[in-house]
């Protein structure tokens, strides 16, 4: 078997193909010269002005990075565009950064979901699931939140991780520089301080959330920092919990902010989960006899679903896969992860099915429910393009129309105004 | 589709000699034409650089553009450092000593174009703190599944430093054997060598991370016919 990094450059090779056609290249040709003819045309400085020039812009360069205005928080970027306040961020697996203008940034790792709050002199992160990581720059005036289930981080200016997985209610933030606190009901006042080099994590019995997104569903239209200007650290975290999705029901006592071994005892998550996170989808999925896929289907909860589904996906079992997306559409209607349930089923019926109008529909119910989250971008283009394909031009100039208002210097608004340019 | 020089493969067969010494001079003919045709061009671009431009042009546009085209992943200002390479071959080609490796001059020259861009991006991420959008031409394929692999493995290309992409792209999506590569960047074997495990290593790692990635890799799909 080849390995990976030739299947990926073969895979890429194939992807890219030539490079731009005759056409094009004939076209090329002429623009090469008239660029060249209009260069000669050109007066030539001295060669004096051109060093001068040199050095002014060195000089400039220099003032920029050394008398850099104070920076300020906003705006904050998602991917390098500009996000609205409380847009749901979900990363399905390229990991996203959120960058601030003050060089602060957090990163969402792979099958995390989040929002971003702000106020003035306030940033909050609810986590909803998921993994990130931090580099937050130490600002007078500004206090830094991340919001993951019943606990709360308050950021003193430094480098964490913060791991949140509401199934099996396992937290863990691990600090690589500085130091946080966290917050949470059944923690002291103060909270638990989390120095450099150490980890705190707390697990605790399964959650019986019948409705997981409902937090951040929440957190879309109401405002998810406390109103109190001040964060209240000191008098306790009623209101750090807030964000969680129920009452904290972690029993145990307050964890040692040090190591593993320190920790609560966790609940074990199932083995066939083990083996995702591993990447062995095809164990994973074995792991899984008939009858237990049919009591998941029934009874676990949405992020489970979704899980088994994209390892039914990954493993290569479509049938299962769509089982289980169906099966959380059905159930948990509203959650975030019924919105990827939609999108993962129009692939599948892209993908592996050719079903180009069953790929239509699911689109179109992905993009009516997330038409502004991180895989609308994607699923229009998907959408635009099997539209096209279909000859349904009129559908896809529509699509097209509204890919470039939602994303105009997107990496399809090039074919997007092609087909605008060439629709009747 | 790739250009395979079978013959400068290392470990190839070797080239028959049953064929005898008509075939030997039928070669030796070609080389010297080869030769003749390349000190022609040189000459052009010398005495009349607009004609010459243009002859450059026909000659290697498709070796050029393809090349840029992979090693930058169909980036949106393709055409840009096209244009920057030839012009690169216009106001250099005189210290070209022996016209019989234009080819290979003219590799190097687009290498060394497209290492000078990816380092240039990435000095502006470095001052600007921003990540640059991942925007490609409008003639990469239409069909998004591919273009869709593309901008996923950009992501991945993107986190290698510029010489082990480089390296990476001549080996893997151009098909050069590593002398070629190790010429083509101006350094020695040896480096080549250990550019290209470290850029495998670290594609291998980043890969694993992307499960959707790997799988379309597995499955060959997601690729354009």
């Amino acid at each position: 078997m080849k390995d990976t990094s030739r299947e990926f450059g073969d895979a890429l090779a194939n992807a890219l193909g030539e490079g731009p056609g005759r056409r094009a290249l004939a076209a090329q040709r002429a623009t090469l010269l008239l660029r060249w003819s209009a260069q000669q045309a050109r007066p030539r400085r001295a060669p004096w002005i051109g060093a001068g020039l040199g050095v002014a812009a060195v000089c400039a360069a220099l003032l920029f990075t050394l008398w850099r205005p104070t920076p300020e928080v906003a705006p904050v970027t998602w991917r390098g565009a500009p996000i609205a306040e409380h847009e749901l961020l979900h990363v399905e697996d390229v990991p996203g950064r959120l960058e601030f203008a003050n060089g602060s940034h957090i990163e969402l790792q792979a099958e995390t979901s989040a929002a971003l709050g702000r106020r003035e002199g306030r940033v909050e992160l609810s986590l909803q699931r998921g993994r990130l990581d931090a580099d937050v720059q130490r600002e007078p005036g500004t206090e830094w939140f991340v919001a993951a289930g019943p606990y709360r981080v308050r950021v003193i200016g430094t480098r964490f991780s913060v791991a949140w997985h509401p199934d099996a209610e396992a937290f863990a933030v691990e600090v690589s520089r500085g130091e946080v606190r966290v917050l949470g009901e059944e923690l002291p006042a103060e909270g638990v301080a989390v120095r450099a080099g150490a980890r705190w994590e707390r697990s605790g019995p399964a959650v019986a959330h019948s409705d997981a997104a409902s937090p951040l569903e929440d957190a879309l239209v109401t405002d998810s920092a406390p109103s109190e200007e001040e964060p209240r650290v000191e008098e306790g975290s009623a209101e750090g919990a807030a964000e969680g999705s129920a009452a904290p029901v972690a029993k145990a006592s307050v964890g040692s902010p040090s190591s593993k071994e320190g920790a609560p005892s966790s609940t074990k998550p199932p083995a066939w989960r083990a083996l995702t996170a591993e990447g062995r989808y095809g164990e994973a999925l074995a792991a899984v006899s008939a009858a237990e896929f049919d009591e998941m289907l029934a009874r676990a909860p949405a992020g489970d679903l979704l899980e088994l589904g994209n390892t039914a996906r990954f493993a290569g079992h479509p049938d299962r896969a769509r089982r289980a997306y169906t099966s959380l559409r059905s159930r948990y209607p509203r959650a975030a992860e019924a919105r990827l349930a939609a999108f993962a089923l129009a692939r599948l019926a892209a993908d592996v099915d050719r079903d180009p109008s069953r790929a239509i529909h699911w689109l179109r119910v992905f993009l009516g429910e997330s038409p502004s989250g991180d895989l609308a971008a994607s699923a229009r283009a998907r959408l635009m393009d099997t539209l096209a394909s279909q000859g349904r031009q009129k559908e896809a100039a529509e699509v097209a129309r509204d890919y470039l208002r939602h994303h105009p210097e997107g990496p399809h608004a090039g074919i997007a105004r092609g087909l605008l340019g060439s629709s009747p | 589709m790739r250009s395979v020089p079978t013959a400068h493969r290392p470990g190839g067969a070797p080239p028959a000699r049953t064929s005898g010494a008509r075939s030997a001079s039928v070669d030796d003919d070609r080389l010297a034409l080869q030769r003749r045709a390349n000190a022609d061009l040189v000459d052009q671009v010398l005495q009349d650089p607009r004609a010459g431009l243009a002859a450059m042009h026909d000659r290697f546009a498709r070796d050029v553009n393809r090349l840029v085209w992979r090693l930058m992943g169909a980036d949106a200002d393709h055409d840009d450092l096209v244009q920057q390479v030839f012009f690169r071959i216009l106001t250099s080609v005189h210290r070209l000593r022996d016209p019989e490796r234009l080819e290979a001059w003219v590799r190097a020259v687009t290498v060394n174009t497209v290492r000078a861009e990816l380092r240039r991006r990435s000095l502006r991420r470095l001052l600007w703190w921003q990540i640059p959008e991942t925007n490609v031409h409008g003639d990469l394929a239409r069909e998004v599944e591919a273009r869709d692999l593309v901008y996923r493995s950009l992501e991945v290309l993107e986190k290698l430093p510029a010489q082990e992409r480089i390296v990476f792209g001549l080996v893997h999506l151009e098909d050069l054997t590593l002398p070629e590569v190790a010429e083509a960047c101006g350094f020695s074997l040896m480096t080549a060598k250990r550019r290209l495990a470290a850029a495998r290593r670290r594609i291998e790692a980043l890969v694993r991370t992307r499960p959707d990635l790997l799988e379309r890799l597995r499955a060959g799909r997601g690729i354009s016919s």
